[in-house]
């Protein structure tokens, strides 16, 4: 069974770790401790008759902790970068979170992004299109939960599991073939050289 | 204050709570008025009352416990007649403060209970934004002075660290344990307030600002001071809580700075002390968590940040603060307690994989015996002591074998002029004596020859061919001398020249090894400069902490 890390972010209190304890204890604690540092959690889903163990890595949204963040993202499968629907900033900042996920990982990893908060929809601050826009702008997932109720909390670690198997795959395809060419690595040299020799023929004589 | 009014209680023999007793509990126990005996002084000598406590506060001497913080965080003066003056003007000063700081609205909160804050925090949220957006309505009519705006902005920032405080109250562990247990409202509401207050004081008059986990170190202090046994004292527990926090954070302040935490003193270089001293203690453990790439940080920054305010109850961390008080080290006895956590747990380290091990520790037992905790962080701290005499004694050794091959180095060439000078003399004095054997021989020549010569005195003829001899002889004499002196002169002129030479050798050495020291010296120097330097930076970026967040906007505008 293969192991794959997540990453939570997001602002304080906007519900990283009550998300987590959801998925895992199916628990809700409204004063939840606010978390220092990271937490580390685990868990087994079976995702398309597939069990793939979930490494959580739970980190703190609080300012002064924010240096330690690049170093849990690396070797991360997965981002999920959670704000509060009914707090702006927490919106606004999804960008200061991206830039630390893309300084660290560049495009080589998925995002989840996560609205949380669904149940206080009268508080609501930022629409679902709003979400999708931005999502949609820089090719993440999304999705919309409340931790409090348990709304599409399942739902989120289900996608989860399943992007991850598809990257993982894909990633399988790409070694396999690589192995191949490897096998017949004299011809592709043979192939490349003369083209190459050529255009530094050409790039000579100019 | 009430301490002599205290007399009553003699240690009374109470049964051991633990069969974990040894020795020096035992020693404790009969030193248990000793707190009460230091306290009676009227002037209180600092490094007993630290040595002192720093053995431990048994349980039946916690009513001390208000006053020895307040006089190990610095808040009470040593003189202990002068208490009651100082105590009395600086709680003046904290209510100047809260009628400067505390606004009308702010007072008008009620905490009377813990869903309340809550729900006030979202309410107060919406009011936020309603009040911003009309402000912000105000200044596109009306265009705006420079000092209007900056109102706004100091309004606006006011208003989130107040919702920011209003959430962290809901959220602080301590806290919401004695809400739930309190059925009183009414102090339900006086604690909360409290809190309140002091957060957003601290926020105001301090030039971190508030961070978030100041919370959970302001609790436990409040708490002690709120429980003081004596009620004249329990009264004032919200104004001496805000000198005490002040004092205590600024030794601590590292902890709540972003841009300290790659320093020096931040948190991670605490958590690297911590790891490198497992390591040197246990390094099978260290070597163990290594293996499984669990880096410090992932279990130590929720320990040190909070100072394990998260970890223990409250009794429990009350006993650990009361260490971290007394040490002498300036609370370097957090690593310590920090690495005797990470030992004791070694046992089942040792067996575990990646999962088992985060598992482990994060979640520290609670009930583990502060007793035994503090024991082997004790050992730890020694044996990391003389681990370092070690060190520095093997450090002193290699100066000092330096110095001295430094020293037998200048000692040759001393000896090696010496010897090259004494050669040359004898090599004089043998040319003197071989001059005089010379001479003498010269003149006993003379002598035989004026000998042979005399005889023939007698005959004018002989005497006047003789006469000439003579002369001749004289002639050759003179010019000999002449020459003898010309070379003596000479060399006399060179030997005092070669030994100038040296001496200017020797000078220019000596002068080379003292311009080397002082290299060396303005080198340290320049190193300790740097790295005030440094400190001094980190903490002017933390001071200008607006200006921070000003240029992340920046940064954020520019995208």
């Amino acid at each position: 069974m293969e192991n794959f890390k997540i990453c939570f972010m997001g602002d304080q209190s906007v519900g990283k770790t009550s998300i987590i304890n959801r998925f895992i204890y199916d628990d809700f604690n409204i004063n939840s401790q606010s978390t220092v540092g990271v937490d580390f959690l685990s868990k087994t889903i079976f995702v398309e008759n597939e069990s793939v163990r979930l490494h959580l890595w739970d980190t703190a949204g609080q300012e002064r902790f924010r240096c330690l963040i690049p170093s849990y993202v690396r070797n991360s499968s997965l981002v999920v970068i959670v704000f509060d629907i009914t707090n702006k900033t927490s919106f606004k900042s999804i960008e200061f979170w991206m830039d630390t996920v893309q300084n660290e990982r560049g495009d080589d990893v998925i995002v989840f992004l996560v609205g949380n908060k669904t149940d206080l929809e009268d508080e609501r601050q930022v629409s679902l299109e709003k979400l999708e826009k931005e999502a949609n702008k820089n090719g993440f997932l999304y999705l919309e939960t409340s931790a409090k109720t348990g709304h599409n909390v399942k739902q989120l670690f289900r996608k989860i599991g399943i992007s991850i198997l598809k990257q993982n795959k894909k990633r399988k395809e790409l070694i396999k073939p690589e192995l191949d060419e490897n096998t017949s690595l004299m011809n592709i040299s043979l192939n490349i050289d003369p083209n190459k020799l050529k255009q530094k023929e050409e790039s000579g004589c100019c | 204050m009430s301490l002599k009014n205290d007399e009553q209680s003699k240690p009374k023999p109470k049964p051991k709570p633990q069969p974990t007793t040894t020795k020096k509990e035992e020693e404790n126990f009969s030193d248990n008025s000793e707190i009460k005996d230091l306290l009676s002084c009227e002037a209180i000598d600092f490094s007993k009352l630290q040595d002192l406590i720093f053995q431990g506060i048994e349980r039946k001497d916690s009513k001390y416990r208000p006053v020895v913080w307040k006089l190990l965080l610095g808040y009470l003066p040593l003189a202990s007649n002068k208490w009651e003056g100082h105590l009395e003007n600086e709680r003046k000063k904290y209510e100047s403060l809260t009628d400067k700081f505390i606004s009308e609205r702010q007072r008008q909160f009620s905490f009377s209970k813990q869903d309340t804050v809550v729900k006030m925090r979202n309410e107060k949220y919406h009011e936020g934004n309603v009040s911003l957006s009309h402000l912000t309505g105000a200044m596109s009519k009306k265009m705006s002075t420079k000092q209007e705006e900056e109102k706004l902005k100091l309004e606006q920032k006011l208003k989130n660290v107040e919702i920011q405080i209003l959430k962290d109250i809901g959220r602080t562990k301590l806290l919401t344990d004695f809400l739930e247990n309190e059925t009183d409202e009414k102090l339900q509401h006086q604690v909360n307030r409290s809190i309140f207050n002091l957060l957003f004081l601290y926020s105001r008059t301090s030039f971190t600002g508030y961070v978030q986990g100041m919370n959970d170190i302001l609790v436990p202090l409040y708490f002690v001071f709120f429980n003081d046994p004596d009620p004249e004292q329990r009264k004032w527990a919200e104004h001496d809580t805000y000198y005490c926090f002040s004092l205590l954070l600024k030794e601590l302040s590292d902890l709540f700075c972003r841009d300290l935490d790659s320093s020096l003193s931040g948190i991670q270089s605490r958590s690297k002390k911590v790891s490198t001293i497992v390591g040197a203690y246990r390094p099978q453990v260290s070597d163990k968590l290594a293996e499984n790439d669990i880096e410090p940080d992932f279990y130590l920054v929720p320990w040190i940040s909070a100072i394990f305010s998260q970890l223990f109850p409250f009794e429990s961390l009350v006993c650990i603060w009361d260490f971290m008080f007394a040490d002498k080290g300036h609370f370097k006895f957090i690593n310590y307690i920090c690495a005797s956590m990470v030992v004791s747990l070694s046992e089942q380290i040792i067996g575990s994989d990646f999962l088992m091990l985060m598992n482990i520790l994060q979640n520290f037992p609670k009930d583990y015996s502060v007793k035994l905790l503090i024991a082997k962080a004790k050992q730890i701290q020694i044996f990391m002591k003389n681990e370092k005499k070690a060190k520095k004694g093997s450090q002193k050794e290699k100066q000092k074998k330096i110095k001295q091959r430094q020293l037998k180095k200048e000692n040759k060439i001393k000896k090696d002029l010496q010897v090259k000078f004494l050669k040359e003399k004898k090599s004089e004095e043998k040319r003197i004596q071989i001059e005089e054997k010379e001479k003498q021989k010269l003149l006993s020549e003379q002598k035989l020859l004026t000998f042979q010569l005399s005889p023939s005195k007698k005959k004018t003829s002989n005497t006047k061919i003789l006469t000439k001899e003579q002369q001749k002889i004289e002639k050759r004499e003179r010019r000999l001398k002449k020459k003898r002196d010309a070379k003596i002169k000479k060399e006399k002129l060179q030997r005092e020249k070669e030994s100038r030479i040296q001496q200017k050798k020797l000078l220019k050495q000596q002068k080379l090894i003292e311009k080397q020291k002082k290299k060396e010296q303005r080198e340290r120097e320049k190193h300790e400069r740097e790295l005030k330097k440094k400190r001094e930076q980190a903490m002017k970026n933390v001071s200008s902490d607006p200006k921070y967040s000003k240029s992340r906007k920046s940064r954020k505008n520019r995208k």
